[in-house]
C-alpha cells in the first residue's frame, strides 16, 4: 500500500497540470469562501454573516464546496486517462503490477483528493467561524462539524464517477463530458418522471444531499426578526420551499452501497481490458 | 537425474482476436542460461506470446510457468521486460521514470545511475521521457529491464528504432548480460540479430510454432551442389532418381543440388558417371541463413 501510495504520489505530484488545476481549486475556494461575506455590507437589511458563524458554518463551506468538486472530478479523469493514452498502465503491469494494484493507486489518489478538501473546508470553516462568531464554545463550534465526515464520503463517490467513466472510455474529453451530462442532464430528466418520494433514490441526489443546503432563509429570518422587519409566518412560507429528502444516515447507506457498485464495475473494467 | 528447472515452460498456449488466431497451441520451454530468440515473419505472434507472458494479455487456452509458478505480479519483478516501444510518463525525467520502475520492482533504485551509464543516457538523466529521441526511448527501455538486477530479461524487437550503432551497442549489452548468466528471450525479425545473439530459438509462422532447437543446427547453412550437363532434363531426371540427393531444382541453365548428410560432391560426381552423364561444370557453395529461414518459413 505505502510502495503503491509513493508511485501515485511522484506521479501525481511530478504532473504540471495537476499543479495547476490543485492551485486553482485552492485559489478560487478561497477567494469564493472569503469573498461572499464582502457582500453582507452591501445589501440593507439582509445579512448572511450567520452562515459564517458557529455551528452553521460547517453546513454553508462544506454546501459551497460541493460546487468546486467538479474541477477534482475531471482531475481524476485527466490522470486517468493519461495512463491510457501513454500507455503507462500497460508499462506498469509489464514492470510488476497487478491489475487490482492499478486500482488501489487511484483509490489512493482519491482519498488523497478528498482528505485534501476535508482540511481545507476544515480550515475555511473554523477561520471563518472564528472570526464571525459573536459567542464562541467548543460545543458550539463542533456542533455540526459531523458534515465533514458525509462531505468526505460525497468528495470520494464522485471522484469514483469520474474513475469509471476514464475507465470505461479512455478519453479525457468524452469521459468529462459524459460525466456532466450524466449530473446535469441524464439523470435529472430521468428522474423528473418518476414520483417524487423515489426521487430521493438517485446516486446524484442522495450523493448531494449528504452536504444538504443550509437552510439559508431561517438564518436570514432570524437576522430580521432581530431588526424587526418581518414576522415568523412570512418566513414560515419561505421555510416551506426548502428541499425535503432522506435522512443524512439513509443517504450514507445508499452511498456507500454506490461506492462499492462504482469500485466493483471499475475493477471488472480493469481486469478485462486488454492493454496494447 | 531430472534436468534444470526450466525458466519458462509454456504449454499449449492459444489466442484469437476475434476469427484471427495469433496463437496456436504454442508449447515452447527455456532453460536457465539460454538465449531464446523467437524468430518469425511480422504478424507470426511473437509479440502476441511475450504480452501474454508478461501479463499484458491473458491467453484464451493454455498455460504458462515462470520459475516453475503461475505467472504473477511477484513473479513479474524477477523479471526485466521490454515489450514494444517502452512507455513512459512523458512530463517526468528519466531518473523519475526509472525510480517508478525502481518502487515496483521493491528494489532500492541504487543501481538508476549504473544503468543509465551503460545504455550512455546518464547526461540526460534529467531530461524529461518526451524530450527522447526514438533510439534514446528504446535504450531507456533497456535500461528500465535491467533495473533491480533480474535473473531473466524479455526483449521484444530490442533493436528497434536503433541506428547500426545502437544496434550493436545494444547486441553487445544483451552478450554481456547473458555472459552473467542471465537467461534472455528475444523475438526478432532480424535473422541475423538472433544468430548472433541467439543459442536456441524457436520459428513461428502464422501463430505456430515451426521449430524449435539450437540457432548452429537449427540454422547451419547446408552445402549446395549446382551442376550443368549438356542435357538438363536427363541431368534433372537422374538427380531425383539420386538416393543421396535431398532436393534437385532447376535454376536457370543449372541444377541446384543438396546432398542428404554423408555425401559429398564426389560421391554425386561418381553416380553421375555411372549413369552416363558427364558434368560440365561443378561449384559448390553454403546456402545463405536468409534462404534457410524462408525455406522453414516457407514450409
Amino acid at each position: 500500500m505505502i510502495k503503491l501510495l509513493k508511485i501515485e504520489l511522484r506521479k501525481t505530484l511530478t504532473y504540471v497540470p495537476f499543479q495547476i488545476l490543485i492551485g486553482l481549486h485552492l485559489v478560487l475556494f478561497i477567494v469564493g469562501i472569503f469573498f461572499i461575506p464582502r457582500i453582507d455590507t452591501k445589501i440593507p437589511f439582509l445579512s448572511i454573516l450567520p452562515l459564517y458563524q458557529f455551528p452553521h458554518v460547517w453546513n454553508f463551506t462544506t454546501w459551497i464546496s460541493s460546487f468546486y468538486n467538479i474541477s477534482l472530478v475531471l482531475l481524476v479523469i485527466m490522470l486517468t486517462c493519461n495512463e491510457f493514452n501513454n500507455k503507462t498502465y500497460k508499462q506498469q503491469i509489464i514492470f510488476g503490477l497487478s491489475r487490482t494494484d492499478l486500482l488501489v493507486q487511484k483509490i489512493i489518489l482519491m482519498l488523497l483528493l478528498s482528505f485534501y478538501v476535508i482540511l481545507l473546508v476544515g480550515v475555511s470553516s473554523i477561520a471563518s467561524g472564528l472570526f464571525y462568531s459573536y459567542k464562541i464554545s467548543m460545543g458550539l463550534v463542533f456542533e455540526q462539524s459531523w458534515i465533514m465526515a458525509t462531505l468526505f464520503v460525497q468528495i470520494f463517490t464522485y471522484l469514483c464517477f469520474g474513475l469509471l467513466f476514464s475507465l470505461i472510455f479512455r478519453n479525457m474529453i468524452l469521459s468529462g463530458v459524459v460525466y456532466l451530462m450524466y449530473r446535469v442532464i441524464i439523470e435529472p430528466v430521468i428522474r423528473i418522471n418518476f414520483p417524487e418520494e423515489y426521487r430521493w433514490y438517485f446516486p446524484t441526489k442522495f450523493v448531494t444531499n449528504l452536504t444538504p443546503r443550509p437552510e439559508i432563509m431561517s438564518m436570514i429570518q432570524n437576522n430580521l426578526q432581530k431588526q424587526g422587519q418581518t414576522d415568523g409566518k412570512e418566513m414560515e412560507k419561505i421555510n416551506a420551499l426548502m428541499p425535503e429528502g432522506l435522512p443524512i444516515w439513509e443517504n450514507l447507506i445508499l452511498t456507500m452501497v454506490l461506492i462499492s457498485i462504482l469500485l466493483f464495475i471499475s475493477m471488472q473494467i480493469l481486469k478485462k481490458r486488454r492493454f496494447n | 537425474m531430472p534436468g534444470p528447472i526450466p525458466i519458462l515452460q509454456i504449454h499449449e498456449l492459444s489466442k484469437s482476436y476475434g476469427s484471427v488466431k495469433a496463437l496456436s497451441n504454442m508449447s515452447i520451454n527455456v532453460l536457465p542460461g539460454q538465449v531464446f530468440g523467437i524468430l518469425g515473419p511480422n504478424g507470426s505472434g511473437k509479440t502476441t506470446t511475450l504480452s501474454i507472458l508478461t501479463g499484458i494479455l491473458e491467453q484464451d487456452k493454455g498455460s504458462f510457468t515462470w520459475f516453475g509458478e503461475p505467472s504473477n505480479a511477484s513473479v513479474r519483478r524477477r523479471i526485466g521486460s521490454l515489450i514494444e516501444t517502452p512507455s513512459f510518463f512523458p512530463y517526468m525525467s528519466l531518473e523519475n521514470n526509472l525510480k517508478i520502475v525502481a518502487q515496483i520492482k521493491e528494489c532500492d533504485g541504487k543501481d538508476i545511475p549504473e544503468v543509465l551509464t551503460l545504455v550512455k543516457l546518464y547526461d540526460r538523466r534529467k531530461s524529461r521521457f518526451s524530450t527522447l529521441s526514438l533510439g534514446m526511448k528504446q535504450r531507456l527501455g533497456i535500461a528500465a529491464t535491467l533495473i533491480g538486477n533480474p535473473e531473466v530479461l524479455v526483449l521484444d524487437e530490442p533493436t528497434n528504432g536503433l541506428d547500426p550503432e545502437g544496434i550493436a551497442e545494444v547486441r553487445e549489452l544483451i552478450t554481456q548480460q547473458a555472459e552473467k548468466g542471465k537467461t534472455i528471450i528475444m523475438a526478432s525479425h532480424i535473422l541475423s540479430e538472433v544468430e548472433k545473439v541467439c543459442s536456441d530459438v524457436a520459428i513461428f509462422k502464422s501463430g505456430q510454432l515451426l521449430a524449435q532447437g539450437n540457432v548452429k543446427l537449427l540454422l547451419e547453412g547446408k552445402m549446395v551442389l549446382e551442376v550443368k550437363a549438356p542435357n538438363t532434363e536427363t541431368l534433372l531426371k537422374m538427380l531425383k532418381n539420386c538416393p543421396f540427393v535431398n532436393q534437385a531444382k532447376e535454376e536457370n541453365s543449372s541444377v541446384s543440388v543438396i546432398l542428404s548428410e554423408g555425401s559429398n560432391s564426389s560421391d554425386l560426381n561418381r553416380y553421375a558417371f555411372e549413369n552416363g552423364i558427364v558434368f560440365s561444370e561443378i561449384i559448390m557453395h553454403q546456402k545463405s541463413l536468409e534462404s534457410q529461414f524462408l525455406e522453414l518459413v516457407k514450409g
